[in-house]
């Protein structure tokens, strides 16, 4: 009951446009970035249709993003934040792929702006947090470990997905999520 | 008295200079010449440095393998060494080819796709040069370049970097770029030879700069073994060098005929390899020449391949 109730509403603050990429601040290098990390991670070959849900989750000008809805062939097949959050002396945009459970599926940076600090791009960095729950709260240097020479990237990184982790739980516990019991 | 000491003088640093010129053709021809033979072969190659920060690097490849590189041609100005493979000591697979030529002035080039185009080489570029053309396991092209020998601290080196399509390591498996900039650089050492490559991964489109996806070193190491552990390989090509012989004519007949050569990947399902090395249709000339011309898409005709 809980699950129907919250898909509605989800129903309700999805901004159902089949489109490929949402936003209008994205460039199409960004674009077409992400729909490669889409078809990649969820390996299909139908389009994945990304659908805006509106949040509230905390963030500034050099810390935010937008949450999506992923449907292929009309099924749901995940989620996708893609926000952007503070380098050394820019920001870098990011993808955090969930999967329908809201865990962490894959995250990836999707465009660097500087050379310090590149090696967050890395799989080998990016895969501790595969797996991670809405909830879980993530500090470098504990539950992620950083990367000499990017300790900067590498904590900004860290703090944007340990804050879109704790939103999601606050979502899940408010139910302006479809959170399945 | 004076103009006869100049004379002298003339023809004294004219003989030294062609003496010397003869010694450093004979020192190429010794480094080329020192890539035959049986060798334990190991090949290595991990990605490095890619331009875009959500670029995946590819798993490293590793292999081995015991090699025959036989000396087909030897002339002063051309040096063809066939390369076999000896699986579980005594399959054997013919392997790749490559054509050494001194001061060659023009060669097939890679473009992307299957096409290469003749590259004329700029005389005041060519002297003392020798181009290495290398070729398929059914020998059609893969890849060519020319550069110069040099021979100091006891080692030989090689170095050229040239345009060819994907290495078969990757050929069926990747199609997210369709170029690679092979950095070649052969270096013949006591204990056998290196082919080390500082390679660039390439997205190549019409009329468009040159994309590129990521860098790779490889590093395939030639360690000498005596001639015996490869005795199935020399026996091999002594049973079957003939079939090759004419193919290899062949070809040679097709490369001078076109400028500009397109060829197919498949014809009826298999490539040329599967073809030449498994149907026993394809052992006489007119067979085979009929079968090659069925690859080439860019004016083929059969009175082109004639060699």
């Amino acid at each position: 009951m809980t699950y129907r109730l919250s898909g509605i509403i989800l129903s309700i603050l999805t901004l159902c446009t089949s489109v490929i990429a949402q936003s209008d601040s994205w460039s199409l290098r960004l674009k077409d970035k992400i729909q490669k990390a889409l078809s990649d991670t969820y390996e299909t070959a139908e389009t994945i249709d990304m659908s805006l849900i509106e949040t509230d989750i905390p963030g500034g000008e050099k810390r935010n993003g937008e949450l999506y809805q992923l449907n292929a062939a009309n099924m749901l097949v995940g989620y996708a934040f893609v926000g952007i959050a503070p380098s050394m002396k820019n920001v870098f945009d990011y993808i955090v792929m969930l999967e329908p459970d809201w865990t962490i599926r894959k995250c990836k940076v999707l465009i660097y702006r500087e050379q310090h600090g590149r090696q967050i791009g890395s799989r080998r960095w990016l895969k501790q947090f595969d797996g991670r729950s809405p909830g879980q709260k993530l500090i470098l240097g504990e539950e992620i470990d950083g990367i000499s020479g990017a300790t900067i990237s590498t904590t900004s990184m860290t703090t944007s997905v340990s804050t879109l982790m704790e939103y999601l739980q606050d979502a899940r516990q408010n139910g302006q999520l479809p959170f399945a019991e | 008295m004076k103009y006869l000491l100049t004379l002298i003088s003339f023809f004294t640093l004219a003989s030294l200079f062609a003496q010397n010129e003869a010694t450093k053709k004979s020192q190429d021809r010794e480094a080329i010449l020192a890539m035959s033979g049986c060798f334990d072969v190991s090949f290595k190659y991990t990605e490095t440095f890619a331009p875009e920060v959500d670029y995946e690097k590819g798993y490293d490849y590793t292999s081995g393998a015991l090699e025959y590189s036989k000396v087909v041609e030897s002339s002063d100005d051309k040096i063809v060494l066939q390369h076999l493979l000896v699986l579980n000591d005594s399959m054997i697979i013919k392997h790749w080819r490559q054509d050494w030529t001194f001061e060659k002035e023009s060669y097939h080039n890679f473009y992307k796709d299957n096409v290469w185009h003749v590259k004329q080489v700029d005389q005041d570029e060519i002297t003392g040069t020798w181009t290495q053309e290398v070729f398929q396991v059914d020998d059609s092209p893969r890849y060519s370049g020319h550069a110069t020998w040099t021979h100091v601290d006891g080692r030989s080196e090689w170095y050229r970097k040239a345009d060819s399509p994907l290495p078969r390591r990757e050929y069926t498996k990747r199609d997210d770029y369709n170029l690679m900039k092979r950095g070649n650089r052969v270096r013949v050492i006591d204990e056998g030879w290196v082919h080390e490559q500082d390679n660039d991964k390439v997205i190549r489109e019409d009329d468009k700069d040159d994309v590129l996806l990521v860098q790779e070193k490889g590093y395939n190491n030639y360690v000498r073994k005596p001639d015996s552990e490869c005795q199935a390989a020399i026996d091999w090509w002594a049973a079957n060098h003939e079939k090759w012989d004419t193919v290899r004519e062949i070809w040679d007949g097709v490369y001078a005929s076109h400028q500009t050569l397109e060829l197919v990947n498949k014809v009826n399902d298999k490539r040329l390899y599967e073809h030449l090395f498994f149907n026993p249709m394809y052992e006489k000339r007119e067979a085979i020449s009929d079968l090659i011309a069925t690859y080439i898409i860019t004016g083929a005709s059969t009175e082109d391949i004639q060699p």
